[in-house]
């Protein structure tokens, strides 16, 4: 159980400091999550090559760094990169295959791709969101878009690796977010693995961005696919998902989970309660509104 | 009899019950041909399951100094909610007596409940139907009920508890909600919940206004805003999914949990939720203790169990495996006069006899327990049905404090699961006991470190 | 912080916790305060909890979830938005919010009036067992659900499951209706129900007349187990 937030940027071109705005909406949320809490950023897009996020569970942080290095750079270029706290970011040339995120979890020891995209970044985190703010930088992320996430643990265990965003791996630029328990959680699960795809977590949330990711790759259209989602997942949920060009939403049919959405011309905010929206944004044509049970919407550049 | 040409029958003299289609099978199945639904019973699972019976205390003999029966002092005196509240609750025993609703029961069984619970100076919980008038006024400690249906909740009821418990579900049918058919909501009953007389009500499962332990959280705030953070608030749920719904009760603040397991006992529901749903109150409660620990809250928030406890021995058990108190709902309605020997007519007009009467959910108890049948109401004498209420809650103090002192404790709940022994394999598989008569518990934990140690061991010896 | 100037107090919750700001709501009421304007209450829940007077209390801002519950006897207005469970188990009083509210509004109220200028979520009216809600705009999924006693006007448009498993109570719908709940039916609106809805519209400056109210009420089918309608049964348990 947890807390959700969103925000895009509306226009081609526009950004705004989506790590700050993140992370200070998330930790309005704090009664509703206070095991973890992460965010998946949209900053520029890479023309050429894209950027990864490593988590590094190991004592010799610099070590386990040059590690992945060296394994990234066997299977493509490594542009750049530099480490805060725990969280190696990369910036490599290419990784067509969807193999990139594999090959470095299987030589680095420790070693957990939480993104890769052109312009997706996850960050991720035990503690508040103001915390890991702080830890990462994320202050001075400017971005197009973006989602968060406080979470309240409930079946899978309390880490980092548990916690939202989760990363349609090995899609690039997917993540989603997610407030409720999906009970058909195992047998999506099993359907999806028949088709090739691959979990990292047992965590039910991390269903819903493969579940996507798939339909999308099947040529569906984001609206479809959200809309195709509220009839075949069963249990509670309100979900973000985001992708390189925008952010979707979906509510169960019961409406058991709350998600509010506050729009003007500007941008659109997304959190699941409204002091997370008033805390943060002053202008009152801002006024939020409960999304209705089964509701589907989504905005694009 | 049909012989073959020879003369010679085929078909056993012999009468044979098959194991599949037994009498209670066929007569359930010959009813819903004619119900078109499921069936209604009140009471428990009739069905067996692993308990408390399947432990035994062994007292300290050479190895530990047992206490004297009669003349050493053993403590008995239990508080519960002492995380966040300004007045915890302060019971003289670790048994309290659980929320059964006015309207399932008479209020002369309140009344005398609520009596007896002042002399054993322990607390009455409300139920499904709001609080009943005599018995806030008979009893000293309350616990006020917030349920889903929210029938004859009053604020100002809350406020006159000493502690509030926020329902989420029981053990008799975890996952659904409360039943009370329309011989028993009265004008009184239906009144008190804004019902039409003679309604089959059925409760809602979830709350109002709020869905999941996210919600819970600001809905205990909610509570705690209302009664000035001055009482506990208890969280209670159907043994289910133990491990993960206590961890989630507890970070939404519960200072207590009540965990009722699939023993526990209703007033009336579908009787295939009594035996398909929930697990047994000794697997409920070993779960959650185990639960708390990894969430090193073990201490800091209390658990009562409930759902089939019917002696002191059960409860000084309970106790033993981490339990801080139980509640007792089905041995209070007995010590009352439930299954008791008297107005056999009415049993056999329910076309029972005592000893096999689970028909609380008909309103036509023969001993006026669970009715609101006028005529049947008087048959419940309140001063003699509180004495014995009272007495049986003298005899399970006694119990646990024999128990205690056997193995060498001056506090019943000192108690520890080291002070015990389990008797079948699947008890100690639930519990982590060792089988009496071996030192083995069969975990996966345990197992392993015996092979590493033989592995460590023997590695200089030749195979 | 806090003052009382004749009988109107004002209060600013701008540095305040939940906790802080409803001591001093009642020690204002305690003091004689008739009215009190509360400032900054940005969202926070539990405000203005099981208050037994009769004080106005007016929340210059939007409110969390849970604001006014369990109250008794309070005129309480918010000047913008709720969350969930707005005034949940009221015995009396009146609650008015201008700006929109969340689900489970008014749910299992007993008597008193709430009234929410905008739309509601889910649930609203949910195991009412008394009192009026009014809604300006329009409500959400399964509104009304398992009411037992008390009235629902809703100007606006109901979404799926109005009025499911109710015992008794009547809803008004000036709008459409996406889909009615099990055993809901349909009634014809007698002179009382005109005279009911005029009266308590006139209260929000809206004209009754307006609007061709669809009457919604129990058809006391699942009332007591049937073998009767077993499809109706199927979908209510």
């Amino acid at each position: 159980m947890c807390g959700i937030v969103g925000i895009f940027y509306k226009g081609e071109g526009s950004t705004g400091p989506v790590g700050q705005v993140m992370t200070d909406m998330c930790d309005q949320l704090f009664r509703r999550g206070p095991d973890s809490a992460g965010v998946a950023l949209y900053g520029s897009p890479l023309q050429d090559g894209l950027v990864v996020r490593v988590d590094l569970e190991r004592p010799d942080l610099e070590t386990a760094a040059d590690e992945v290095v060296t394994a990234a750079g066997e299977l493509t270029a490594v542009k750049d990169w530099n480490l805060t706290s725990r969280s190696l970011r990369l910036i490599v040339a290419s990784d067509d295959d969807g193999k990139l995120a594999d090959w470095i979890e299987e030589r680095v020891r420790g070693a957990r791709v939480f993104s890769v995209g052109r312009a997706m970044e996850i960050v991720k985190d035990l503690g508040m969101a103001c915390d890991i703010n702080q830890r990462y930088g994320l202050g001075l992320f400017q971005g197009s878009h973006g989602i968060g996430h406080t979470r309240m643990a409930t079946e899978s265990r309390v880490d980092i690796a548990h916690s939202h965003p989760f990363w349609a791996r090995p899609f690039p630029d997917i993540a989603v977010v997610h407030n409720g328990q999906i009970t058909n959680y195992h047998k999506l699960r099993r359907r999806l693995e028949q088709k090739g795809h691959r979990f990292a977590t047992e965590n039910d949330s991390e269903v819903i961005a493969v579940y996507i990711a798939d339909r999308l790759e099947g040529g569906e259209s984001l609206d479809g696919a959200l809309r195709a989602s509220v009839e075949d997942l069963d249990g509670t949920f309100a979900y973000l998902i985001s992708t390189a060009n925008g952010i979707g939403l979906a509510r169960d049919q019961f409406a058991t989970k709350p998600l509010l959405y506050a729009e003007n011309d500007e941008m659109v905010v997304l959190a699941s309660e409204e002091i997370s929206i008033r805390a943060i944004f002053e202008d009152p044509n801002l006024v939020p509104k409960e999304l209705q049970a089964k509701e589907v919407r989504w905005w694009l550049k | 009899m049909v012989s073959d040409s020879n003369g010679h029958s085929d078909s056993l003299q012999t009468l044979r019950e098959s194991n599949i289609w037994t009498r209670p099978v066929l007569e359930d199945i010959q009813l819903k041909a004619q119900l078109g639904r499921y069936r209604m019973q009140g009471f428990s699972t009739h069905r067996r399951v692993p308990t408390f019976d399947d432990l035994t205390f062994v007292p300290c003999t050479l190895s530990r100094v047992p206490l004297e029966g009669y003349r050493e002092k053993c403590e008995t005196k239990t508080v519960l909610g002492g995380r966040f509240a300004a007045q915890p609750v302060v019971l003289d025993r670790p048994i309290t007596i659980a929320g059964m609703s006015y309207g399932a029961l008479s209020g002369r069984a309140k009344t005398a409940l609520g009596r007896a619970a002042r002399r054993a100076g322990i607390s009455t919980t409300t139920g499904d139907g709001g609080m009943c008038r005599e018995e806030r006024e008979e009893v000293d400690t309350m616990v006020y009920q917030v349920l889903p249906s929210r029938y004859g909740f009053n604020p100002d009821h809350l406020k006159l508890a000493q502690a509030a418990e926020v329902v989420i579900g029981q053990g008799a049918k975890p996952g659904t909600g409360g039943v009370l058919l329309g011989s028993k909501v009265s004008e009184e009953i239906a009144e008190q919940r804004t019902l039409p007389v003679g309604v089959d009500q059925r409760s809602p499962v979830r709350h109002p206004d709020f869905i999941g332990p996210d919600d819970l959280q600001l809905k205990i705030e909610e509570i705690r805003e209302a009664t000035d953070w001055q009482i506990p608030v208890y969280v209670k749920m159907g043994a289910a999914r133990v491990a993960d719904d206590v961890k989630l009760a507890v970070k939404a603040g519960a200072d207590v949990l009540v965990i009722d397991g699939m023993e526990g006992a209703t007033g009336a529901s579908p009787d295939a939720l009594l035996d398909h749903t929930g697990i047994p109150t000794m697997s409920a409660l070993c779960e959650a203790v185990r639960s708390l620990e990894e969430i090193k809250a073990l201490g800091e928030v209390q658990i009562v169990i409930s759902g089939g406890i019917k002696n002191g021995v059960d409860a000084a058990k309970a106790l033993a495996l981490g339990a801080d108190a139980v509640s007792i709902g089905t041995a209070a309605l007995v010590a009352l006069n439930c299954n008791a020997p008297l107005y056999l007519e009415d049993y056999e007009k329910l076309g029972v006899k005592p000893g096999f009467c689970h028909h609380c959910h008909t309103g036509r108890c023969p001993v006026g327990i669970t009715t609101q049948d006028p005529e049947l109401m008087k048959r419940l004498e309140v001063d003699d049905a509180a004495d014995r209420v009272f007495n049986f809650l003298q005899s399970m103090t006694m119990e646990m404090q024999m128990m205690a002192r056997a193995c060498g404790k001056n506090d019943v709940h000192d108690l520890e699961a080291e002070d015990m022994r389990a008797l079948t394999l699947e008890s100690s598989i639930i519990t982590g006991i060792p089988l009496a008569g071996t030192d083995f518990v069969l975990s996966p934990d345990a197992i392993a470190e015996r092979v590493a140690a033989r592995l460590g061991s023997g590695s200089s010896e030749a195979r | 912080m806090a003052q009382v100037t004749s009988a109107v107090a004002t209060l600013d919750c701008a540095e305040l916790e939940t906790r802080e700001v409803n001591r001093t709501l009642k020690q204002l009421v305690a003091d004689g305060a008739t009215e009190i304007r509360v400032r900054n209450p940005a969202g926070r829940h539990s405000l203005g909890v099981a208050i037994k007077a009769n004080v106005k209390v007016v929340f210059e801002g939007p409110v969390g979830w849970y604001a006014a519950g369990m109250n008794y006897g309070p005129h309480v207005v918010v000047q913008g938005n709720c969350g969930w469970g707005l005034a949940e188990c009221m015995m009396d009083g009146r609650v008015e919010v201008l700006g929109h509210a969340g689900s489970g509004t008014a749910a299992s109220i007993r008597g008193g009036l709430v009234y929410v200028r905008g739309d509601t979520g889910a649930r609203a009216g949910i195991a009412m067992k008394g009192g009026t809600l009014v809604v300006g705009g329009s409500v959400g999924y399964m509104t009304g659900f398992m009411m037992q006693k008390g009235s629902i006007v809703v100007c606006g448009d109901a979404a799926d499951g109005i009025g499911d498993s109710m015992y008794e109570g009547t809803i008004y719908v000036g709008g459409s209706v996406a889909s009615f709940g099990a055993d809901a039916e349909v009634a014809e609106l007698a002179s009382e129900d005109h005279a009911f809805l005029t009266q308590t519209l006139a209260q929000f400056d809206t004209d009754a007349s307006a609007f061709d109210f669809t009457k919604v009420r129990s058809g006391r089918r699942l009332w007591n187990f049937s073998t009767k309608e077993p499809e109706l049964w199927t979908s209510a348990l």
